[in-house]
């Protein structure tokens, strides 16, 4: 069983956070000041910790920090009533990996903490890099070079590049490519689609002589060094 | 008129009609000191010629006449006449000269002994010559050639000096005002780029009595109380946040275990989600005035820059996850700089916040949950219009569309506050864009957002 340390001041909200994660098979730990947790962090080896900023004695990010000296690894999730963006970037400074406004649902705590509990399980994948041509695309890390030179891609295009890339020189569809780009959620039409073609080729291909994005007329993309 | 060209313009015309008035007197003494001198030159050849001939025998007419004709004084172009007391001429300097004379001159004379006036380009000195024996009257005509060009050498002069004095002293003038005020106009510009992201801002002072780093020094420590005040506005926005914040959650919390709850039954459960879905519109307002009190209406500057598309699909992303049940259609239309076009400087969670708003009342005022986008670039600039299909507003509705707590006819039955487009509107003025509400059918409501690059 998954062990949580939470540190809230609120003895209710404490209760009641502490009663949900029970009840959907977490073991949770309550303090109520910073100091405590502490001493309590060193008693026990948690998986995650849940932070508030506000409490007694060494508030939520001065613990996060020490915490963070400790252990680089464990993940931790602030909770707390400031919503600022500059409180957010604090609390990332300090180390926390996640940061939750309240008041909250509990389904976004359940779903943020899983999220944040899978990381840590889920040993670090060995990059995973396409090449085509000078084209070099690491999946891992996001990032995409051509000829070593980094090429900035939003997320929609990096995404797209790397649909082609995974399609090892096949030709796509536009529909294909629209039911992985997009979500279930999201419905766009084909003209979207050979707008992010363009902006992809304006930054992969444009300032080289081998083209790598191609168009199959009538059938859709491919993309694959053409000699 | 700057209070700067004021100060110049009024030193500078105050010495300019000084030195006019000085010019003048110098011109209009030394004009009567010519004549004055000239009177006194002629009273002495008017005497002196009488005294020639009536007391001098060995003088006679025609001896006077070579003497005067060989004296220094014809290049006065000199003419004398002489009369007895029977108003006779007895003598006359110039044959052919003339000078214009009548017996009540003479008369004139006897009476006040002198006359001097002026006839054309000469002027005419008349006296009266009283002896033991008999009265004679002269009258001596002369024009002043030497003093009428000095008078005039002086006239241009003075003009002279005074059109390059004026003209320096306009100069120095306009320049010493500039140099002495640029310290006000430095202050100026460092107080309008002051806003409420850059409240620390000092403008420099010098240590001096100089009123201007008087002011400045006083304005800085106004400024630093107008900082003071607003930091203490800003904590106390954060600590009513979260002792706001925390009761709500609490209640939350509360709530959502009991609703999970399977030892609750149904009808009490369905009594619990009511007080939950209040709650959550509370926590909405709650955090919807924090917003608007945080925001205000004028254009700030962002540093960070980010591409539309993307804050589109994150906050679409973001909505997904509360309302899963909405639908979005999203379609942008190619040209050949959008690319560039697509990218705007803000901030992204204020962006995002107003795009999730602007798509959640799409989706919830329409008849299929579903909103529609459209990206375009018109003449360089882009839009986003979107739009669903549902009732749409009337004319007054329209007018107070971004007022505060302003709900239209399509909100009866539906959740919310009516505070989602003010902050919307907020937000973008914020960014430089502005939004407009268009309603192209009777089924069709669009609202269409217009970044300014």
């Amino acid at each position: 069983m998954m062990q949580i340390l939470l540190l809230e001041d609120d003895f209710t909200l404490s209760a009641e956070i502490k009663l949900f994660l029970e009840n959907n098979a977490y073991q949770c730990d309550c303090v109520y000041d910073g100091s405590l947790l502490l001493k309590q962090y060193n008693l026990k080896k948690y998986d995650l910790l849940i932070l508030d900023i506000n409490v007694p004695g060494i508030n939520g990010l001065q613990v996060c920090n020490s915490i963070r000296e400790l252990d680089k690894h464990i993940p931790i999730l602030m909770l707390t009533a400031f919503g600022e963006i500059e409180d957010k970037l604090t609390a990332f400074n300090n180390g926390a990996d996640d940061y939750l406004v309240k008041p909250f649902h509990f389904d976004e705590l359940l779903m943020r903490s899983k999220s944040l509990l899978r990381r840590k399980i889920t040993p670090q994948a060995a990059d995973d890099i396409i090449s085509v041509d000078d084209l070099v695309i690491n999946l891992t890390e996001l990032q995409v070079s051509r000829n070593n030179n980094a090429i900035n891609l939003t997320p929609k295009e990096f995404k797209l590049l790397a649909i082609l890339a995974k399609a090892n020189g096949r030709v796509l569809s536009k529909s294909q490519i629209a039911a992985e780009l997009w979500d279930y959620h999201i419905e766009t039409n084909q003209n979207t689609i050979e707008v992010y073609i363009n902006f992809l080729r304006k930054k992969i291909d444009r300032d080289s002589e081998i083209k790598l994005i191609h168009t199959k007329v009538g059938y859709g993309y491919y993309l694959k060094a053409a000699y | 008129m700057t209070l700067k060209n004021k100060i110049s313009f009024l030193i500078s015309l105050v010495f300019s009609i000084l030195f006019a008035i000085a010019a003048f007197i110098i011109f209009y003494l030394f004009s009567n000191f010519r004549k004055v001198e000239f009177e006194s030159r002629l009273k002495e050849k008017a005497f002196s010629s009488i005294k020639l001939l009536v007391e001098v025998a060995q003088v006679d007419r025609q001896l006077l006449k070579i003497i005067d004709q060989n004296s220094i004084n014809k290049l006065y172009d000199e003419k004398t006449l002489i009369f007895d007391s029977s108003y006779q001429l007895i003598y006359s300097s110039l044959d052919d000269a003339k000078i214009k004379w009548n017996v009540d001159d003479l008369k004139y004379l006897k009476v006040n002994k002198t006359f001097f006036k002026k006839e054309n380009k000469y002027e005419v000195y008349g006296v009266f010559y009283d002896t033991n024996y008999k009265d004679y009257y002269a009258l001596i005509s002369a024009s002043d050639d030497y003093g009428k060009r000095k008078l005039e050498y002086l006239f241009y002069t003075l003009l002279t000096t005074y059109i390059v004095f004026t003209g320096l002293c306009w100069f120095i003038t306009f320049y010493s005002v500039k140099r002495l005020l640029l310290p006000l106009d430095n202050f100026h510009s460092k107080i309008k780029s002051i806003n409420e992201n850059n409240l620390d801002t000092r403008v420099e002072v010098k240590q001096s009595n100089n009123e201007i780093d008087l002011l400045g020094s006083e304005f800085n420590q106004m400024l630093q109380r107008i900082d003071l005040s607003y930091q203490k506005q800003k904590e106390f926005t954060a600590q009513a946040s979260h002792e706001l914040r925390t009761p709500v959650a609490r209640v939350t919390s509360q709530l959502e275990n009991r609703i999970l709850d399977k030892q609750i039954d149904q009808k009490q459960q369905g009594f619990l989600k009511t007080i939950l879905n209040d709650v959550n519109q509370i926590t909405e307002l709650i955090s919807s005035l924090l917003l608007l009190s945080k925001l205000n209406d004028k254009s700030s500057q962002f540093n960070n820059t980010y591409r539309i598309d993307e804050l589109i699909y994150a906050s679409i992303d973001r909505l997904h996850k509360s309302h899963p049940e909405f639908r979005i259609k999203f379609n942008i239309e190619f040209s050949e700089e959008l690319d560039t076009v697509l990218e705007v400087k803000g901030s992204k969670s204020l962006l995002e916040i107003a795009i999730i708003n602007l798509l959640k009342n799409a989706c919830v005022y329409s008849n299929n949950n579903q909103a529609n986008i459209l990206i375009n670039q018109i003449n360089s600039r882009l839009t986003v219009a979107i739009s669903n299909d549902g009732k749409t507003l009337n004319a007054v509705e329209q007018q107070n569309l971004f007022q505060p707590f302003m709900r239209g006819a399509n909100a009866k039955g539906k959740a919310g506050l009516g505070l989602g487009l003010r902050i919307v509107q907020r937000i973008l003025n914020q960014h430089g864009a502005s939004i407009i509400y268009h309603t192209p059918d009777e089924q069709t409501n669009i609202f269409i957002i217009t970044f300014s690059h």
